[in-house]
């Protein structure tokens, strides 16, 4: 049984372009909404136990809708969303208990406490033991780095902050999964890092099943080794973050630091040199013609290696190429 | 029940958040006060003036006033923030609500408790029982429990126009219309004995948003005064039934409120 | 301040409540309804024997109260205007602009005033009339009744504009307001008229402003002021002129404040 499931989910909204009030709202019930926009056109995947699962997508194409889904905030038209292997729509208070959502730009946590009176709330609310209570909060407390946190009111905390003890509220009553919605949002280089080596400690010691939704896809390329590319409602991709790289960024860069002997620089073979600055060199080759090894081993015949590295696609490059492919 | 203990202690939080807004909540006490002086003003020139209104002394209205306003504060401290439903809904931040293992309505209904409106409670009480001493009314204990069973009664009711207001807000998707196009008006009849009023107001506060079981009917009985508008004098004492009934049917309305909500989202 | 510019003000508040359109039918209803309380009301009131001492009949009174309607439709005025200004700030370029910030805020009234009272007040009074038997004021009361609310209108501005700038003193003038609000309730007269009185309170009241925005209109709509319709009205200008002076020392006050604040 998958941890989590998506089988053929279909959601449609009403086109809504009615003003709120009264006079509209009654309006609209004589005459009913006749423009539906498809956010999630059948959509299909199982999530296994302790998986970390990227989803990328677009603005609009349907991430956040599709999680709201599995939450059970949001009913599909039609097909179904299981956690567990239950119906989300239907088991809304069971489901509770295993999962955990954190929304980048929303907070679950009690404004004016400080961080350690919604921890203890929400124990309360989940029923935890005292025991297992404290265990988990104080091993999340490590993890995340919260100690000085704990007795400052949740309004006084940086974004940065706020997100690492969002992660841990949600993760106080111990829920199986984790699904993220744009952690990273606004956060700066630091902060990013510390939740994404939270959360890849989290998805590799604990084995949370972990489910992330963002636009920052670096978030995916440090956490994920599966990801799933949303695009206008549609599942355009599904598979291993490697399989992306290689059939849609069939390109490396060989980064070199070469000796100035005075003499012009040439691309070995099987490469072409896309940039330079200074010693640093920038070659690019097809990773089905030439691999690593080989262009390293021609370029050093003809030039004296200082330094090198191999670049990766960008992941950017990556998923905008899997958009232009024609569907 | 476990969820109990979880309400509980969520009620003791929302105290604990709500400490540094103490000067506020003298203010908001302030202002509720000073909004009704005028009301009861008024309401005693016009009966110094010319005697009673359908009946009813100054004092006796009085009274139908002070126990509405107390049944007020007693729903409003729990059920006030949904007619502001609308607000939330749009921000998202309802849904937390609907992503923790608990009832979503109690949850609601505890968290984000009003305690400006316990000064309602009070001003009400106080203005009910300085009445009450000056009606000579004696407090046997029958009378103190049909006043407890009144207050409750009262209270449903007024907190399932909330919610119904609430539910009202899923399809319009606006704070407070619903509730101002019920409730202020409904409440203004009820102010005032229901005897000056056309037959149709006095069935609408009957059947349809049954105000009359808030006040008027019971104190029918409080103060012996058994003027039943044609109505058979056991109707005084019916105020808990239609209040459960008229609650149940709001709550319902609520829950298809909830349920669209889960269909359409925002 | 040049009379485009002011008229633009005008204009820009009644656009501002277009918008609103759908809610106005809503509107009316619910102030119907709260005009049918009152009729119901001052009807089981006289039903008491002695009820017309004054020689002012129930078919007055309900006229009155209308017209209460009308008036309270028309007296409107935002007293958070300046505290919200202070708070975020915005009060430093408000001061900067080229004329004087409360005939700015006047205008904006005047249109504000009309807009309600042309969507909320006057339709309210036309179902009085057609579904509640509600007599209408004679024409000529009417125009009386015109020139005293606007005489009201410009008194009412003044009250709350002075009360509007205690937010540069104190930050807070909910209060206030309140109070204000509260004090106008009865004192004004709109709900229960001088007449019904007690004879002191009636004298005190008569003394004190408040019934110029109330009592004093609402006399001459209900036609129950015989001749001295020109007296009526010097009382209120007689009001006014203290009134706008000492608002007007109140707003220098509060821009020295500004100065040596800082905002």
């Amino acid at each position: 049984m998958a941890t989590v499931e998506a089988r053929d989910l279909v959601k449609d909204f009403p086109v809504r372009r009615r003003a709120p009030g009264m006079v509209s709202a009654l309006a609209s019930l004589v005459r009913p909404a006749t423009e539906w926009k498809r956010a999630v056109d059948h959509i299909s995947f199982e999530i296994d136990k302790g998986e970390a699962v990227g989803y990328v997508g677009p603005n609009g194409a349907g991430k956040s809708t599709t999680i709201k889904l599995l939450t059970g905030l949001l009913w599909p038209t039609s097909g179904e969303a299981r956690v567990m292997g239950l119906l989300s729509s239907r088991r809304r208070t069971e489901i509770a208990h295993h999962i955990g959502v954190v929304f980048g730009q929303r907070t679950q946590l009690w404004w004016d406490l400080p961080v350690a009176d919604s921890f203890d709330l929400l124990r309360d609310i989940y029923g935890l033991s005292e025991s297992a209570y404290r265990r988990q909060r104080d091993h999340l407390t490590e993890v995340l780095d919260l100690g000085d946190l704990l007795s400052v009111p949740v309004r006084q905390l940086s974004l940065g902050q706020r997100m690492r003890c969002e992660l841990a509220a949600a993760l106080l009553h111990s829920p199986s999964i984790l699904y993220l919605d744009e952690p990273t949002i606004g956060l700066d280089v630091l902060a990013k890092e510390r939740i994404r080596r939270a959360l890849a400690r989290l998805n590799q010691d604990q084995g949370v099943t972990i489910l992330i939704a963002s636009h920052d896809l670096d978030d995916i390329d440090r956490l994920c080794r599966r990801v799933m590319v949303i695009d206008q409602g549609r599942l355009i991709f599904d598979g291993s973050l490697d399989r992306i790289k290689q059939t849609y960024g069939p390109e490396r860069t060989l980064v070199a630091d070469l000796e100035d002997d005075g003499r012009a620089v040439t691309a070995p073979e099987g490469a072409s040199l896309i940039r330079k600055q200074g010693t640093r060199h920038w070659f690019r080759f097809a990773r089905d013609q030439r691999t690593a090894a080989e262009v390293i081993a021609s370029l050093a015949k003809s030039h004296h290696i200082l330094d090198l590295t191999v670049e990766e696609p960008d992941i950017e490059q990556v998923i905008s190429r899997i958009y232009e492919e024609p569907r | 029940m476990r969820n109990l203990r979880a309400y509980w202690r969520i009620w003791l939080m929302a105290q604990k958040g709500r400490m540094e807004y103490r000067l506020n909540f003298f203010l908001d006490i302030f202002a509720l006060f000073v909004g009704y002086v005028g009301l009861v003003a008024n309401i005693w020139l016009m009966t110094n003036r010319f005697g009673p209104l359908a009946g009813w002394t100054f004092t006796e209205i009085a009274f139908l006033f002070g126990t509405f306003t107390m049944s007020y504060g007693l729903s409003a401290y729990n059920f006030w923030q949904f007619t502001q439903l609308a607000t939330w809904l749009r921000t998202g931040d309802y849904d937390r609500y609907l992503l923790r293992p608990l009832n979503p309505v109690a949850y609601y209904a505890v968290e984000r408790c009003q305690t400006p409106a316990l000064g309602q409670v009070f001003g009400g009480l106080a203005i009910m029982l300085y009445c009450a001493k000056l009606l000579h009314l004696t407090w046997t204990p029958e009378k103190i429990l049909f006043v407890a069973i009144m207050l409750v009664a009262g209270s449903l009711i007024q907190a399932a126009v909330m919610l119904l207001s609430a539910a009202i807000s899923f399809w319009t998707l606006e704070s407070g219309g619903a509730w101002g196009l019920l409730y202020y008006p409904m409440r203004e009849f009820c102010f005032y004995p229901l005897g000056a009023f056309a037959r149709p107001i006095v069935w609408i506060a009957t059947a349809v948003i049954p105000f009359a079981f808030v006040n008027y009917f019971p104190a029918q009985y409080l103060l012996g005064k058994w003027d039943m508008l044609g109505f058979p004098p056991w109707i005084a004492f019916a105020s808990l039934p239609v209040a459960v009934v008229f609650f149940s049917i709001c709550l319902w309305c609520f829950g298809r409120g909830l349920r669209n909500y889960h269909s359409t989202g925002t | 301040m040049r009379p485009t510019v002011w008229l633009q003000f005008v204009k820009i508040a009644l656009l501002a409540r277009l918008a609103y359109r759908a809610d106005i039918v809503l509107s009316v209803f619910r102030s119907s309804l709260f005009l049918l309380v009152s009729l119901s009301v001052w009807r089981a009131l006289y039903q008491n024997p002695g009820a017309d001492q004054e020689h002012v009949t129930y078919s007055s009174m309900a006229t009155y109260v209308a017209g209460a309607t009308l008036l309270e439709s028309f007296l409107t005025s935002d007293p958070s205007y300046f505290l919200r200004k202070i708070r975020t700030g915005d009060i430093a370029g408000d001061l900067l602009k080229p004329y004087s910030l409360p005939f700015a805020l006047l205008a904006q009234n005047v249109g504000t005033g009309l807009w309600r009272a042309a969507t909320g007040g006057l339709p309210v009074v036309l179902v009085g009339f057609f579904l509640m038997s509600v007599p209408l004021p004679r024409p000529a009361d009417a125009v009386w009744f015109l020139a005293s609310a606007a005489l009201a209108g410009m008194l009412y501005f003044c009250f709350v504009l002075m009360i509007s700038l205690t937010a540069f003193w104190t930050l807070e003038m909910q209060g206030f307001h309140d109070l204000q609000w509260a004090v106008l309730a009865f004192a004004s007269g709109s709900v229960v008229p001088l007449w019904f009185m007690p004879d002191v309170l009636a004298k005190v009241l008569r003394a004190l402003p408040f019934q110029q925005m109330g009592f004093v209109p609402l006399t001459l709509w209900t036609g129950q002021a015989g001749d001295s319709g020109p007296l009526l009205l010097l009382g209120q200008v007689l009001w006014l002129i203290p009134m706008v002076g000492l608002a007007a020392l109140v707003w220098r006050a509060a821009q020295r404040r500004v100065v040596i604040q800082g905002g």
